[in-house]
């Protein structure tokens, strides 16, 4: 995963391994392939999820990621991380399936439940950060991303919660770093006045 | 100020971004906004759920089902496991090759279709004026001379126009502009100057039958000077640096009959740039031809018949502003004897005022 911990907590001999199970994966041995798949599923559910978050979407989109990465390996070339290549395809596919069930659904994504707001309730009993967020400020965090575009949406998700680097997901996202500030600022923009809309308390996090 | 709600900015910028907010109440507002959400942003991260521990077998279950063999790579070009598809994507790619080709040949044709192509309407229809004459309706457009390596401005076929007295007004002529491959070539003095072959049509009235007249230049321009040498004003490249306004006192005597007058070009004045060529006719008449380009970048040649009766239709004139380097206008005068009168004028800083005009004189 091409994520700011994982990248330098990785140690040669695993690239070595990585680059051997790619290359039987390209000779047709879909076994490594499914080393593959098992070394990098959570990195990419995580992702696909905090986009989805749905888990029966998830789990379904996932899996053509998988399977596209697998149909498409004879165009990777090497000179990009195969986990910064896997995750293109994973936040290419996300956009455009969101893209798709908004225009069918025209409505919220969230599964009942699944939503950030709920997410971070503290009685979901999800994760010690659940509790320090307001009600309101929950509130305000789950609008101001339905409220943003894919593209924005995304980046804030492997910003904030998958905690990549800017240059990461420019990498990833295949725009510049400046467009990748440009978007974080504008989402911090939206937060803000979905706050003010709210009249949630603007201090960021209580407790 | 966004790098600093991340907390990313180095000490220095940090430091300097405070010098600025502490004086600053718009932005030392926004930052402490930025700040705020930029933290709950990051508050809001949650866990998420598991992966469904059979994921990597399912992948490969639907691998197994759709894809036996993953497919290789060939030539940059990753091919799809069905041979028909592939054979598509060869097709395809041939497809695109010979497309190319053809918009390559029809960009030629288009240069060609310049001088034979149906006229445009003018936007704007001047006074009616009777049939031109022969002698000026037939001009016939010439093939684009290849680039001289000295590029001589080349300015034919001028358009008769009559408009008696006109105040200069640009008008706005449809104009085509077609540009071959640049040469380039450095003179002894460290310039580079770009030599590229210009194509402009222009559009005459329909009521005089002139469809259109279309002249070539060779439009050279300075892509880079070496620093002025004293005493010289610095070049701008490629832009426009003199000017073309009636210089009674320098103009030569009339050494060509039913020539008598000459504007040539003098040092920067105004913001206009261009040539201006005038001639007398024996009955007195003043056929002006001017090419002036305006600071707007609107190139516009014009005749204009200052007095007497000598049928409009047999004036011409015509002109050029070649890249702001060069400027040549050229009037005719026809009838029992035709006189051209071409004035260059040419823009160049490195030359001394006097020599900024250079006058053609032919008939």
């Amino acid at each position: 995963m091409p994520g700011q911990t994982s990248e330098s907590a990785r140690t040669l001999p695993i690239e070595d391994q990585e680059r051997a199970l790619i290359r039987q994966a390209r000779e047709g041995d879909a076994a490594s392939f499914g080393e593959l798949v098992r070394r990098h599923e959570r990195s990419v559910y995580s992702v696909v999820y905090r986009m989805m978050r749905s888990r029966d979407e998830t789990d379904d989109l996932v899996q053509d990621v998988f399977v596209s990465a697998w149909r498409s390996l004879g165009s990777f070339r090497g000179d990009a991380h195969f986990g910064t290549w896997l995750h293109r395809i994973a936040v290419n596919a996300a956009l455009k399936r969101i893209q798709a069930l908004k225009r069918r659904q025209g409505v919220s994504l969230d599964d009942p439940g699944t939503a950030i707001g709920e997410q971070v309730s503290s009685d979901s009993g999800e994760g010690p950060l659940a509790s320090v967020l307001s009600a309101e400020q929950r509130e305000a965090v789950r609008k101001s991303l339905d409220a943003l575009s894919g593209n924005h949406r995304m980046t804030v998700v492997l910003y904030y919660f998958e905690q990549y680097s800017c240059d990461e997901i420019a990498r990833v996202m295949q725009c510049s770093v400046g467009t990748v500030w440009s978007r974080l600022h504008y989402a911090c923009k939206k937060l803000k006045s979905e706050l003010s809309e709210q009249g949630a308390a603007p201090e960021g996090p209580t407790a | 100020m966004m790098k600093a709600a991340a907390g990313v900015l180095s000490e220095r910028e940090s430091a300097s971004l405070e010098r600025h907010l502490s004086a600053c109440a718009r932005c030392a507002a926004e930052m402490d906004d930025l700040r705020a959400a930029s933290a709950l942003f990051g508050s809001a991260r949650t866990p998420v759920p598991e992966p469904p521990p059979d994921l990597a077998s399912r992948v490969l279950d639907r691998i197994a089902a759709e894809a036996p063999a993953p497919p290789r790579r060939r030539f940059g070009i990753p091919l799809r496991r069905s041979g028909a598809y592939g054979g598509g994507l060869a097709l395809g790619t041939a497809a695109a090759g010979i497309a190319l080709v053809l918009i390559a040949r029809n960009l030629t044709l288009d240069d060609q279709a310049l001088m034979t192509a149906p006229p445009e309407r003018p936007p704007v229809a001047t006074a009616p004026a009777p049939a031109a004459p022969e002698t000026l309706s037939k001009a016939p457009a010439p093939p684009a001379p290849p680039a001289p390596a000295h590029p001589v401005a080349v300015a034919q076929s001028g358009a008769p126009r009559k408009i008696a007295s006109k105040p200069r007004v640009a008008p706005s002529r449809p104009r085509a502009k077609v540009a071959a491959g640049p040469g380039e070539r450095a003179t002894a003095d460290g310039e580079k100057r770009v030599t590229e072959r210009v194509a402009r049509a222009r559009v005459g009235e329909p009521s005089n039958n002139i469809t259109r007249s279309t002249f070539f230049g060779v439009n050279e321009r300075v892509a880079s000077a070496p620093a002025p040498a004293a005493g010289r004003p610095a070049a701008a490249p490629g832009r426009a640096l003199g000017d073309a306004a009636f210089d009674a006192a320098s103009a030569p005597a009339a050494a060509v009959p039913g020539v008598n007058r000459l504007y040539k070009a003098s040092p920067p004045a105004s913001s206009d740039t261009g040539a201006v060529a005038s001639v007398t006719s024996p009955g007195g008449e003043l056929l002006k031809a001017d090419a002036l380009e305006a600071p707007d970048a609107r190139t516009w040649w014009d005749a204009s018949v200052s007095a007497g009766d000598e049928p409009a239709d047999r004036h011409g004139a015509s002109g050029a502003v070649l890249g702001g380097y060069r400027s040549v206008a050229l009037a005719r005068l026809t009838g029992d004897r035709e006189a051209r009168l071409r004035a260059e004028a040419v823009e160049d800083v490195y030359t001394s005022p006097d020599e900024r005009a250079k006058t053609i004189l032919s008939y």
